[in-house]
């Protein structure tokens, strides 16, 4: 057995119920022996080898902060492009300013391509949105450079603008352009199904063996850098299984990953080859086992589309245009598969972001309840952009949890009342307060990267619900700070099955700990996402951010 | 002869929603080619349940088969599944694309028709007679379903076997409430003549240089004079033939007439806006009075319809000289169909 390590900290906030404070914490072989204060952890003390560690005198500890829903594969494929933002993005490399209006981002993005070295890389950059970056134009970017491909991908991925040289890259004719419905040649500007055409054109690039494991690498830097110790991967595979699993082991299964990752496999339709193979297959990949990187018995579903898409669906009176979400899979398919994985004792989370996705999900757990009741099997719905109160209260008494992106507030309250559902949803969205009244326990996650990999940043979205514009939305659906600790610690830790070991500082558990700069209690709460994070223990060990 | 001048291959879509009979109609329709190279693209090809004797090769995501089709999975990605397609060896006359069952058809089409490579031939609707009236008002696929059918060029009506006159009668009235031009062919276990699913194939046999008589197709008199296919005349000489294949699809019409003089485009227009529900198809060749020395593609699928330039050497390839050549194919009595022959080109 190896020698006891005690740290100390000017507060250690457990998160813990029965012990809310410490101020020291013994730990060994990675493991928390109690915490307390050196008084109290005394006994251990006089009969074991210890040290006393005082790195953190001035430090706060929380335990480990948990992303229970983000995809670092999606992630690895973004974070190499270049940012410019409406939204502050502060990534480990650099914060990226918000930048507003059409010629402070055209000012920004002739700055990057200057700052190139080769002349032939392309210019990928993303995060742009006509409603903060004015009108965007082929022409305009073909001042950019004439020579390189430059293109602008829109913030919610659904849109691209390519100038010349970025269509020759893409080796598109002006013929394919003109003919296709969703291109315009004339602005350069691809979109839905013409996106798809770009797509297949920029994937041999974006998914590059080596440009794909860069982008993991500074996944692995984001993570950290937000102060987790634990995110769960919400679907795999999303590309390629095989070639997605040796990336991940590559980069993250490493002795200096100061993280775990628990992988939830996505389920897909095993259509007529049954459903025991889609079962044989999920059990089949528990024995994948890495270091870092493990599975359990997690499972995800979809139902409806993405929600900074538009496509989630949604109830009657619907969006303010008229259009309709969309389906990822068949309801009746869908109740099928909830139907196998319930049956054999999986613990499934759905990804709902429409009110009328929540319903399906929601109508199946009742089916499946009635069939063959099961306690504690923590169903747990993802995102949950749009939902009722009484849809909430159903889920509560179904044992249903929700696992939020409360992001969404923040981004897109404001947008959404004016140009899609209109002010009493678009401001109730994530309606967390109503959550927590019902005393369902309640997650936090970034789906990195739809919102940023900073749970200090989510819960303060969740205590404030502050708009892009500055506006407070819903403020009857705020949380407490308490309430919002806990949804990024050790109820995260609950929706993924994983509250013995982690989510809290006590005797037995994973000692992994987040150390911030200052108090999130004595700091107010609007403050709670300016914190500075110090870095993490991961099992025992510090992992400063440099 | 398949490619439009520009050399883009046809995709038509199938789509439906789930336990419509999408399937069955592709396996028909694979069973049936009867010559041509289709590749057809569907999601779970192990669905399909293809005839063992009817298969040559197999491997995890393409099933080739003796009459020179293919059936290929579309995973999870439809533009690498076209693009699989376009970049072969021997590329496919047509493709066929199953659909996903909760798959906007609107958007399946904008994708498939601006996809490089190809070209959009038509979006048929498979619906389940049986179950259409409560799939229309369930509340989470009720707006989708009735979108499936408002998007679609022809609507199978599949299942007819498994309903009573008035349940059928009455599908049919929802239908075409929900989708009041819409073009609708009945059938049972997804049963539909290639010729309609595909369309006319201008070279293939029984085409429009070689007159009719493939198979069992039984000749029917017209009531207006016919001419030697070959001798040009100043009229439209409608003929047509309900086909019957073997027991299989049921029976279709086909009608065809030519014109020796160049046709009046506002006229043709007019015709062809008012060709009536029972036609399916209609494809041919024809010269306008304005240009008579350009000949142009005509294709028609329920009633939408388009004119595009035509390759110069397709009316010498296709022995119709500086004729205008129509093809319809259609159900039901053969009268209303060759009044419509008759519109597209009157007798002077």
């Amino acid at each position: 057995m190896s020698k006891i390590t005690v740290y100390t900290a000017r507060r250690i906030h457990t998160m813990n119920p029965s012990m809310p404070r410490a101020d020291a914490v013994a730990v060994r072989d990675g493991r928390i022996v109690e915490a307390g204060t050196l008084d109290t952890l005394r006994p251990w003390l006089d009969v074991h080898p210890h040290v006393v560690d005082r790195t953190f005198e001035r430090h706060v500890l929380l335990p480990g902060f948990i992303d229970p829903h983000l995809h670092p594969p999606m992630a690895a494929v973004l974070l190499p492009l270049h940012f410019i933002t409406a939204m502050e993005w502060r990534l480990p490399w650099g914060t990226v300013a918000p930048t507003h209006g059409a010629d402070a981002y055209l000012a920004r993005l002739r700055k990057i391509e200057r700052s190139l070295a080769d002349s032939s890389e392309p210019l990928i950059t993303w995060g742009y949105h006509e409603i903060w970056h004015g009108p965007m134009h082929r022409e305009a970017l073909n001042r950019i450079s004439a020579s390189r491909p430059v293109v602008v991908w829109q913030r919610s991925f659904h849109a691209i603008y390519a100038n010349d040289a970025a269509l020759r890259w893409m080796d598109l004719d002006e013929d394919t352009l003109e003919r296709h419905p969703q291109i315009d040649a004339a602005t350069g500007h691809f979109f839905e199904t013409g996106l798809a055409v770009a797509n297949a054109r920029m994937a041999p690039h974006l998914l590059d063996h080596k440009r794909f494991r860069d982008g993991l690498r500074r996944v692995r830097q984001a993570i950290h850098h937000g102060g987790h110790t634990t995110i769960a991967d919400m679907a795999f595979a999303l590309f390629d299984q095989e070639r997605e699993w040796e990336a991940l082991c590559d980069v993250l299964d490493r002795d200096d990953t100061p993280f775990r990752v628990h992988m939830v496999p996505r389920v897909k339709d095993p259509g007529s080859a049954g459903m025991e193979s889609e079962l044989a297959r999920v059990r089949a990949l528990r024995e994948l086992e890495a270091g870092r990187l493990s599975f359990h018995d997690h499972v995800k579903l979809f139902t409806d589309g993405g929600f900074f898409a538009e496509l989630m669906q949604v109830q009657p009176p619907g969006f303010i245009d008229g259009h309709h979400g969309e389906w990822l899979m068949a309801p009746e398919r869908f109740e099928a598969l909830a139907r196998a994985f319930w049956n054999e004792g999986y613990r499934i989370h759905v990804h709902c972001t429409g009110d009328l996705g929540l319903e399906l999900a929601i109508e199946v757990l009742a089916k499946l309840q009635w069939e063959r009741p099961r306690f504690d099997h923590r169903f747990t719905i993802e995102h949950f952009g749009l939902s009722t109160p009484e849809q909430i209260r159903r889920l509560a008494r179904l044992g249903g949890l929700v696992s939020a992106n409360v992001h969404y507030v923040h981004e897109l309250a404001d947008a959404y009342w004016r140009h899609s559902i209109g002010h009493e949803r678009a401001t109730r969205m994530a309606r967390l307060g109503t959550v927590v009244r019902e005393g369902i326990p309640l997650a936090l996650h970034s789906d990195f990267t739809m919102a940023p990999a900073q749970p200090l940043h989510h819960a303060w979205v969740a205590t404030n619900r502050i708009c892009a514009s500055g506006e407070v939305a819903g403020p009857e659906e705020r949380l407490t700070l308490e309430q919002a600790l806990r949804a990024i610690t050790i109820d995260a830790a609950f929706v993924l099955g994983m509250e013995d070991e982690i989510g809290s500082i006590r005797a037995g558990k994973r000692a992994d700990f987040t150390v911030l700069e200052a108090d999130p209690f004595e700091e107010p709460v609007e403050a709670l996402k300016d914190i500075p994070v110090w870095g993490t223990v991961f099992e025992g060990r510090p992992f400063a951010i440099r | 002869m398949n490619m439009s001048a520009t050399g883009r291959i046809p995709v038509t879509l199938i789509g439906g929603y789930l336990g419509a009979g999408k399937t069955s109609l592709l396996n028909h329709l694979l069973t049936h080619a009867g010559g041509e190279r289709i590749a057809v693209l569907v999601n779970d090809f192990g669905a399909l349940g293809l005839d063992a004797a009817l298969v040559a090769r197999r491997d995890a995501n393409t099933v080739t088969l003796t009459n020179g089709c293919v059936c290929c999975s579309i995973a999870d990605d439809f533009g690498t599944a076209l693009d699989t397609q376009i970049r072969a060896d021997e590329p496919p006359e047509r493709i066929v694309v199953e659909t996903s069952g909760v798959a906007e058809p609107a958007k399946a089409a904008r994708y498939a028709g601006g996809w490089p490579g190809v070209r959009l031939d038509a979006v048929l609707t498979v619906v389940d007679l049986e179950t259409i009236r409560s799939r229309g008002k369930d509340r989470f696929v009720g707006d989708l379903v009735v979108r499936q059918i408002e998007a679609a060029d022809l609507i199978v009506a599949n299942k007819s076997d498994r309903v009573d006159a008035s349940t059928r009668r009455s599908a049919a009235r929802w239908l075409t409430r929900r989708a009041p031009r819409s073009t609708q062919i009945e059938t049972s276990h997804g049963r539909v003549a290639p010729a309609v699913v595909l369309g006319v194939d201008l070279h293939g046999s029984g085409g429009l240089h070689e007159g009719f008589g493939n198979g069992r197709i039984r000749s029917h008199s017209p009531n207006v004079p016919v001419s030697p296919a070959s001798e040009p005349s100043n009229r439209m000489e409608p003929e047509s033939h309900a086909a019957t294949d073997r027991n299989a699809h049921p029976p279709f019409v086909r009608v065809s007439c030519r014109a020796g003089e160049p046709l009046e485009r506002a006229a043709l227009v007019t015709a062809l806006d008012a060709i009536p529900g029972t036609v399916m198809r209609f494809k041919g060749v024809v010269r306008l009075r304005e240009d008579p020395d350009r000949p142009r593609i005509l294709q028609g699928v329920g009633r939408r319809w388009s004119l595009e330039p035509a390759p110069l050497h397709l009316p010498a390839a296709l022995g119709i000289g500086g004729d205008s050549a129509i093809d319809l194919i259609g159900v039901g009595p053969a009268g209303p169909i060759e009044r419509a022959a008759r519109r597209i080109a009157p007798v002077p």
